[in-house]
């Protein structure tokens, strides 16, 4: 259908500027790519017996250090073609004074290729300038005079198509503290801790509405306590009840206690406020145990004649 | 564009920040835990308190009980013997101090509001009246 693009999630969007010695300067301000041509790279093609990339990433140097730059801090990129192992080191600083130039800002750049990752795009030389091409020769991406090919065998129209699998993150933001991978570090195990947290807070959060349900289960059994006011007011009203009624038991078991041989009850009254009781006493003996068992209970007593005690109290 | 330039100590301070959300919000959560905790102890109890409470003074036995009373009690010793609406008053006469005691413990010993328990001796008798409420 017409207008209509092919998803491929793993081909990149963005523009590719094509990064040589000729170019112009250029006013792009959106995020970009860039691919390198020789000029700003060495290349070399080795055979070894090595399994990964990440092995032979660690002999980049050594493969590479009789071509390279003495006191110059490269950076390495290798990748498997056919039987070899390409090695290609760059210097970071030199291609991002080189793009500063140019007017191609570092933070908008998003991935770096290579030409030489990408020979079937110049399998037609590319023209880069009237006197440059850039041209494919022995598997090998190189730039060329133009006046070595004819123009007619030349090609003017760069193919942007690239896979993002094949860049490589630009890695030369000398603003940064931290570098890509140590930020990816900190940053995943913040977030493992992070995570950690949220799901420690989730498992609470299931706790307390199972406590939730619990109380509702109960409230649903005992309607009337369902709203904690009437819960209160039901309360208040049964303790001061039973606080009430606890301490007009214990009165009487406290004046019963008062009791023993030969005393008898004359007359009492106990009402909620208090109490007023008239003993008989057989003796004075007893009179005056009674008396000193009602005082310790801290109750008022007064003598009605020479037998009879009065014992009142409050509650 | 200055965040680009910034991308991975941006990165570094997303993960913070989501690291920050992730234990302020379990903090939150553990805060919620203690206080529910706390509540839906303070509510199991109170309700299981009401509740007991409530079977204790709100009685549905009360009534026959009470009637038990003045069976057991000679209708001689009766003046009079009313329940009405969750309410007694009674006066008892010509009681002995036995009979008096045994009236004395059955009210003791029943879980109703005593509101008035008035006793008088008249001569080797008592009188007794007493009013509760359930």
């Amino acid at each position: 259908m017409k207008g209509q693009r092919d998803l491929n999630f793993t081909e990149t969007s963005r523009p590719l500027i094509l990064v040589h010695r000729g170019m112009d300067r250029i006013y792009e301000s959106g995020s970009i790519n860039i691919m390198l041509s020789p000029q700003f790279y060495t290349m070399k093609r080795e055979e070894l017996p090595i399994k990964y990339q990440y092995q032979v990433k660690k002999l980049a140097s050594s493969v590479l250090e009789s071509l390279l730059v003495d006191g110059v801090e490269y950076q390495y990129y290798v990748y498997k073609d056919g039987a070899d192992w390409v090695f290609i080191a760059y210097d970071p600083s030199e291609i991002a004074e080189f793009l500063m130039d140019r007017g191609i800002k570092i933070e908008n750049i998003s991935k770096l290729f290579f030409a030489q990752n990408y020979l079937d795009k110049f399998n037609t030389p590319l023209e880069l300038s009237p006197r440059e091409l850039l041209a494919t020769i022995d598997s090998t991406a190189v730039i060329l005079p133009s006046s070595l090919i004819g123009e007619k065998m030349t090609n003017r129209v760069f193919n942007q198509k690239v896979s993002n699998r094949d860049g490589i993150t630009f890695g030369f933001n000398n603003n940064s503290i931290l570098n890509y991978k140590e930020s990816i570090i900190i940053s995943s195990i913040l977030a493992i801790f992070a995570v950690m947290f949220i799901v420690e807070g989730i498992s609470y959060r299931g706790q307390i509405s199972s406590m939730e349900d619990e109380v509702a289960l109960l409230l649903s059994k005992h309607s009337s306590l369902q709203s904690k006011y009437s819960r209160d007011n039901i309360a208040k009203k049964y303790r001061k009840i039973d606080k009430i009624e606890r301490a007009k038991r214990d009165l009487l078991k406290d004046l019963s206690n008062l009791f023993s041989k030969g005393v008898e009850l004359e007359q009492l009254s106990l009402t909620s406020r208090g109490f007023s009781t008239t003993l008989k006493a057989p003796n004075e003996n007893t009179l005056l145990k009674i008396k000193s068992g009602a005082k310790r209970k801290g109750f008022k007593t007064s003598r009605v004649d020479d037998t009879l005690i009065k014992i009142e109290g409050k509650l | 564009m200055i965040w680009k330039r910034y991308r991975n100590e941006l990165m570094v301070l997303v993960a913070s920040l989501f690291l920050i959300i992730g234990y302020i919000y379990k903090n939150i959560e553990v805060s919620k835990l203690y206080d529910t905790k706390s509540e839906v102890s303070k509510s199991i109890d109170d309700i299981s308190d009401i509740v007991a409470l409530q079977k204790q003074w709100d009685g549905k036995k009360i009534k026959g009980k009470l009637e038990k009373i003045k069976r057991n009690i000679s209708s001689d010793n009766i003046k009079s013997f009313n329940i009405k609406s969750r309410k007694m008053e009674a006066i008892f006469k010509n009681l002995t101090a036995k009979q008096m005691n045994r009236i004395f413990i059955k009210i003791e010993n029943l879980a109703v509001q005593i509101i008035l328990i008035k006793v008088t001796k008249n001569g080797d008798t008592y009188k007794m009246e007493v009013k509760s409420k359930w």
